[in-house]
């Protein structure tokens, strides 16, 4: 430690006990950042020094917390001014919840950065940080994501500890944890690992505090960050074993289950692991609605599933090598609206589907009042004028609104059926029915062969679980569920 | 927590499967067969449902020194046990097992590629179908024997459902005087077509070749696979003679017929349906066979790597089956007679000879 600090080695270097040195450390180590504020006074004779970094601390509740108690203070005749502040800061005052003694730099920079008022006093090799955060804050709204009728309508913020307060007062279960880890080498975001001690498997817990502590990337700036280092196989599934929602009590409903969940300082989507497959087809309302109308909708979720990644493939290869299968009218009008345009119903197909996922993004991309616009442009012009000008048939329009609909009743699976569904209609352009058996066979061994943490992804269906397949085929009554108590532990693969 | 056989750093990482799972390896297997039986000429329609009875029960005799041999061991695999006592006797079985697993490989595949050849010969080449399922096949047997059991799961639920589909499309046809006996000698007809159906129960060697990854209870797995496979392949055969009556024998292939007979309000025809389901049945055969083949060379070359293997199994069973096909000689390679004395001996006296060298070897221990 013979060398100055600076913002290459501050994070293990002691304070220093003369206060103009400390300042002097922490304008090197901060480079003389414009927000980072110091204020230097005197209490009781004691040079003192209180340094805020700009807009991360409360100004009322620092006059009011900080302030005021320590212009107020009086020293006792016999003790020395330092050791009198001292005292007070650390042992006679109640002045904030949060309250840590720093002994490094490190601490005191993560302190800072975190909102924290850090005082320094003059003979003192140490700093007190007080928990005065005020920063400007986005305000609890609805999801936007995982829109629900009857559920809760409060979503996650971009703040980890209101995120953490939004989940125990859901959860008041001292067998509920929080571990929070610093993670990004410069970012130091703070990451909360949450799970429940008596629900969810300790090897999981563990592996994922493991893979949490081993991510060494310079900053972390949303969940996708952390994603990819939760999940072994991530570059070769097409599926996700690792789970997000924006959603309080859907995390509430994991945990209980056994999941461990991750929160991410910035961003309102949490991390569930592991996820299964036929979570994608739940929703909180299913429990706030009559058992057999959640099933039903459960089911219809399935079929959107199945129209949206395998419907226009086989479509294509029905249409294109099989016509033999469909009715013979639907066989006859499929024909004729079929002679009037140029290109191969396969091309045509890839044209359409091109169409709607660039219409899907930039709905995506362009502002709300905006994306409107688009879709009707997209829907009704372009798609409109394609079938005037003879490019695209008639019922090809049909396919592909069905397919899009479908695609939007299971956003989480978003991602997949956009690539699915061009594999199966490939394969069934190229192969008819035979290239949609093989590309069945692919994705259902690429999907069979997830087993993060041990739990098959494809788990209660396969292999199949008696006690965890009744909430998933059909909506489990309140009665079972109370009996059963399902936990992820039910799926490993033993 | 988990079970697991073998070492992964060897090359061969085997996770135990369920019974149920290993119930739908084998009915995957079986039902490629069912569904691709090609009559014989003399084939009398009731003889043929008895021959499938005698069959089965012959099957679960068959079996029996294996549930034996699982039993007596711990859930052992054959081959390893085999290897572990003599490094001559492990490698011969590991060897005949091969052959038997590629002899399957190359016929799964000839199969179909002859039938899509005959039935779609407008649409696919011979070549284009060996390349696309051995690729695809490769890719199924690298992901493991757990992740193939668990898509065959669904896949045996996908063609169950299908076939329940076809088999109730065509009430208007049935003939039940179809079901006539008019066979000299029944007994006689039962036991000479019987080497042609266990020929063609080649699964059942899976059985033998993968038992050490079996979770639990061999027997109840044998038997109830047996069970489930004779109510198949009887509603099959059942539904094809009475409905197709002696149109039976002018088929090539009757399921195919079957399938173009059968009718309802969406589907028109069930042709290329069936086809479907023949590449799903047919590429969970191969693959299940190219792990069992991998799983055989992983005790003849312990240090081989799987995927490697699998590769070299793939592409030698796609040259044999190739030129084959181009020459339009598929149709003359059967022999069922052998094939079935074949299994029928690696299935059964294999088991029962390391059962009898055991006790052997404890009665020396013991003297």
């Amino acid at each position: 430690m013979g060398k100055n600090p600076d913002f290459n080695n501050y994070k293990n270097h002691k304070i220093a006990s003369s206060l103009d040195k400390i300042l002097l450390d922490c304008r090197t180590i901060m480079g003389n950042t414009v927000d980072l504020n110091i204020v230097e006074i005197n209490i009781c004779g004691a040079d003192c020094a209180l340094v805020t970094i700009e807009g991360m601390v409360s100004t009322s509740a620092m006059a009011e917390l900080v302030f005021q108690p320590l212009m107020a203070l009086v020293k006792p005749p016999d003790v020395k001014p330092k050791v009198a502040v001292y005292h007070f800061l650390t042992r006679k005052s109640l002045l904030t919840a949060e309250r840590h003694i720093l002994y490094d730099y490190g601490g005191v920079v993560q302190d800072l950065f975190s909102g924290f008022a850090v005082i320094f006093i003059d003979g003192v090799p140490k700093g007190i940080s007080l928990g005065i955060q005020g920063f400007e804050k986005k305000a609890i709204t609805e999801p936007k994501s995982e829109h629900n009728i009857m559920g809760s309508q409060e979503a996650f913020t971009e703040v980890v500890r209101t995120n953490i307060s939004l989940v125990r007062r859901r959860l008041k279960s001292p067998s509920l944890r929080f571990e929070m880890h610093q993670i990004g080498e410069k970012s130091s975001t703070d990451v909360c690992l949450v799970y429940m001690t008596d629900k969810a498997p300790h090897e999981i817990v563990d592996r994922i505090r493991k893979k949490l502590c081993s991510i060494k990337l310079d900053t972390i700036i949303s969940s996708g960050y952390v994603r990819s280092f939760l999940e072994d196989g991530i570059d070769k599934n097409l599926f996700s074993n690792v789970g997000s929602t924006e959603r309080p009590d859907v995390l509430c409903t994991k945990l209980n289950e056994g999941k461990v969940c991750v929160l991410i300082d910035g961003t309102p989507f949490s991390l569930i692991c592991p996820t299964l497959f036929v979570e994608n087809f739940k929703t909180i309302d299913d429990y706030c609605w009559n058992s057999y109308f959640a099933t039903f909708l459960r089911w219809i979720r399935f079929l959107a599933f199945f129209l949206a990644t395998a419907f226009p493939g086989i479509y294509v290869a029905a249409a294109s090598y099989h016509p033999e299968i469909l009715n013979l009218k639907l066989m006859l009008n499929l024909s004729a609206s079929e002679q009037a345009t140029p290109y191969p119903l396969f091309v045509e197909v890839l044209i359409i589907m091109a169409l709607l996922e660039l219409m899907s993004e930039a709905s995506i991309r362009l502002p709300t009042a905006m994306g409107s616009a688009i879709s009707i442009v997209g829907g009704l012009i372009i798609g409109d004028a394609a079938v005037k000008s003879g490019i695209i048939s008639g019922p090809e329009l049909i396919i592909v609104g069905l397919t899009a609909t479908s695609s939007f009743i299971i956003p989480s699976l978003n991602q997949q059926t956009s690539i699915l569904r061009l594999a199966y209609i490939f394969a069934g352009g190229a192969a008819g029915f035979f290239g949609i058996a093989i590309c069945t066979v692919l994705i259902l061994a690429n999907v069979c062969s997830m087993n993060e943490f041990d739990i098959p992804f494809t788990s209660p269906i396969s292999p199949f679980s008696k006690k965890g397949s009744a909430d998933v085929l059909g909506r489990s009554s309140f009665k079972t569920m109370e009996k059963s108590r399902t936990t992820i532990d039910d799926y490993t693969d033993k | 927590m988990i079970t697991r056989t073998n070492n992964k750093k060897r090359g061969v990482f085997m996770k135990k499967i369920s019974s149920y799972q290993f119930i739908a390896l084998l009915l995957c297997c079986k039902l490629f067969n069912i569904m691709t039986y090609i009559p014989a000429k003399t084939d009398n329609g009731t003889l043929v449902l008895i021959t499938l009875v005698v069959t089965t029960i012959i099957e679960g005799v068959l079996l029996i020194p294996a549930i034996v041999f699982y039993n007596r061991h711990d859930g052992k695999g054959l081959l390893t046990f085999a290897s572990s006592k003599s490094r001559a006797l492990g490698l011969t079985l590991s060897l005949l097992f091969l052959l038997l697993c590629l002899w399957t490989i190359i016929q799964t595949l000839g199969d179909l590629t002859f039938f899509l050849q005959y039935c779609f010969s407008d649409t696919y080449s011979a070549w284009s179908v060996v390349i696309v399922t051995l690729a695809a096949t490769l890719y199924v047997s690298q992901t493991g024997l757990s992740a193939v059991a668990r898509a065959t799961s669904i896949i045996v639920i996908i063609t169950l459902l299908a076939l329940a589909f076809i088999f109730t499309g065509f009430k208007h046809h049935i003939d039940f005087y179809e079901l006539n006996l008019a066979v000299r000698n029944p007994a006689f007809e039962v036991l000479k077509s019987s080497p042609k159906f266990i020929a063609s129960s080649k699964e059942l060697a899976l059985f033998v070749i993968l038992l050490g990854a079996l979770k639990s209870k061999p027997a109840k797995t044998a038997f109830l696979y047996l069970g489930v496979k004779l109510f198949v392949s009887l509603i099959s055969a059942l539904t094809s003679i009475i409905v197709l009556g002696d149109f039976i024998y002018l088929s090539k292939l009757p399921f195919f017929t079957l399938s173009a007979y059968s009718q309802t309000t969406i589907v028109e025809h069930y042709e290329a349906i069936s086809m479907m389901l023949w590449t799903l049945c047919a590429l969970v055969k191969l693959s299940v066979f190219t792990i069992s083949a991998g799983h055989c060379i992983h005790h003849i070359f312990p240090k081989a790597h799987s995927v490697l293997s699998y590769g070299v199994i793939l592409v030698l069973a796609g040259s044999v089956t190739l030129p084959i096909i181009l020459d339009e000689r598929w149709e003359s390679i059967a022999a069922p007679n052998t094939e079935a004395i074949i299994t029928a001996t690696l299935i059964t006296f294999v088991p029962l000879c390391l059962l009898l060298f055991k006790r052997r070897q404890n009665v020396q221990e013991v003297m």
